[in-house]
């Protein structure tokens, strides 16, 4: 891109990359991307390695002590889709939020049509307790939700939605896609059936990278079947994991890229990421609040605003026009919008991730004063 | 040399690695034959003297494998 053009768009996916993960990306398109587990030959050996190295750190970064238990996803979406309609595959009551994005509610309301199963919705405005005791039933077998809004970026507090969910005996599934790489999440002191994550975000590998953690003695059906290299003559996908749910070529540079992405957030530390989110999103909402903003939500370096007078979709095209990138519209997020009552309209959002800075705050400040104008 | 076989490439990963940490190397290898059970079949070869050790550490960390020869 154009020096000087500003991304605020980093809900979607993050931009620029880390020069780490593009020369890690490089070096494996470049010197050895074969096809990893299918071959011996060496660079397919050399793949392998790539791939096997990738499932341990994101096995030791989420604090789960079997690398087998990370299974490689091309983004959240798949990973929730495996995830969904493998395990809510019969008539039972499934606990969501308000705040769900389309990639939990789509495969849960096919469930709804497939299988008959109740959803309710849990408000995200209240405590978490209070929220869950609100809807929870006894025949309540899954709550599937989001721990970080990518509309508001509101954050969920997950220890709580997981002793509710281990004191109950339901199956928790998340959706970490606007949480993770910002804060962490460890499966072992907060235990977690089924988390689910893109590796584009945050963690700054690239599309076509994420992931799904599966606890240790869950299994569930396939949502694709076909070759994984092993266990041959079945005619079924193996039960062991990952491969059960690896089947096809998996996407090695991806899965590289994810790695040196998650080395690069690893070494900047949680807490240093977290204070430099925190610095941006609270001076994200000074110059929101300067220019009149009219604001829905502003957490986790997440804001979704409009401007008096302008649409949100005219005023996405000025920024861009100013060179600034946002995105415009309902986010895939239908239920949040029409809570905020700004379903017709959508509403402008900007996400910020640790590579943007206060510079470009300024100039965002001074872009909406002259829209304002 | 003796040769261990696995259910998979992770599997076989993640062997290699336990051994390595337990000080034995072993070399990934392709078996000429497949497997009747595993049908292809990724394998490690280690020394003979070390079997024994390699088969503890394996049986520790619960990696399912079978002696191929």
């Amino acid at each position: 891109m154009n020096s000087g053009y500003i991304y605020f768009d980093n809900a979607a996916t993050t931009y620029p990359k880390p020069e780490e993960v593009k020369q890690a990306l490089f070096e494996c398109v470049e010197r050895y991307c074969a096809n990893p587990g299918r071959s011996t030959h060496r660079m397919a050996l050399r793949s392998s390695e790539a791939v096997y190295e990738v499932r341990e750190l994101i096995s030791e970064f989420i604090g789960c002590e079997l690398a087998d238990r990370i299974v490689f996803e091309t983004n959240a979406t798949y990973a929730l889709n495996t995830a969904i309609r493998g395990l809510v595959n019969h008539k039972c009551h499934v606990i969501t939020s308000d705040l769900e994005h389309n990639s939990v509610l789509r495969p849960l309301y096919r469930a709804q049509r497939e299988y008959g199963c109740e959803i309710s919705s849990y408000r995200s405005d209240n405590s978490i307790r209070e929220s869950i005791t609100e809807v929870i039933r006894d025949d309540t077998e899954f709550i599937v939700t989001s721990i970080a809004s990518n509309v508001t970026g509101r954050v969920t507090d997950i220890e709580s939605l997981s002793e509710i969910a281990s004191e109950r005996g339901i199956k928790l599934i998340i959706d970490a896609s606007q949480y993770i790489g910002h804060f962490s999440v460890n499966v072992k002191k907060t235990p977690i059936d089924v988390l689910c994550a893109p590796g584009h975000k945050a963690l700054f590998g690239i599309q076509g990278s994420g992931f799904m953690y599966v606890r240790d003695g869950l299994n569930f059906p396939t949502l694709v079947d076909g070759g994984g290299g092993s266990d041959t003559f079945n005619s079924e996908m193996p039960e062991y994991l990952p491969e059960r749910f690896e089947a096809g070529t998996l996407n090695t540079p991806a899965i590289v890229s994810l790695g040196a992405g998650i080395k690069f957030i690893t070494s900047l530390g949680e807490e240093n990421i977290k204070k430099k989110i925190e610095s941006l999103t609270s001076l994200l909402k000074d110059v929101l609040v300067m220019n009149d903003a009219d604001i829905y939500g502003c957490n986790n370096g997440i804001a979704s605003f409009s401007l008096r007078g302008i649409s949100p979709s005219r005023l996405s095209v000025m920024l861009d026009e100013y060179g600034i990138a946002t995105r415009s519209g309902l986010h895939c997020a239908p239920l949040v919008h029409k809570r905020l009552g700004t379903e017709k309209s959508g509403l402008v959002r900007v996400s910020l991730s640790i590579m943007n800075n206060e510079n470009e705050l300024d100039r965002f400040s001074e872009t909406l004063k002259k829209i304002r104008k | 040399m003796v040769v261990f076989g696995f259910e998979s490439i992770t599997s076989a990963m993640k062997a290699r690695k336990l051994l390595r940490r337990a000080g034995i190397s072993s070399r990934l290898v392709r078996l000429d034959e497949i497997d009747s059970d595993f049908g292809c079949t990724y394998s490690l070869e280690i020394s003979e003297i070390l079997l024994l050790e390699a088969v503890a550490v394996l049986r520790r960390a619960s990696v399912s494998y079978r002696l191929i020869q």
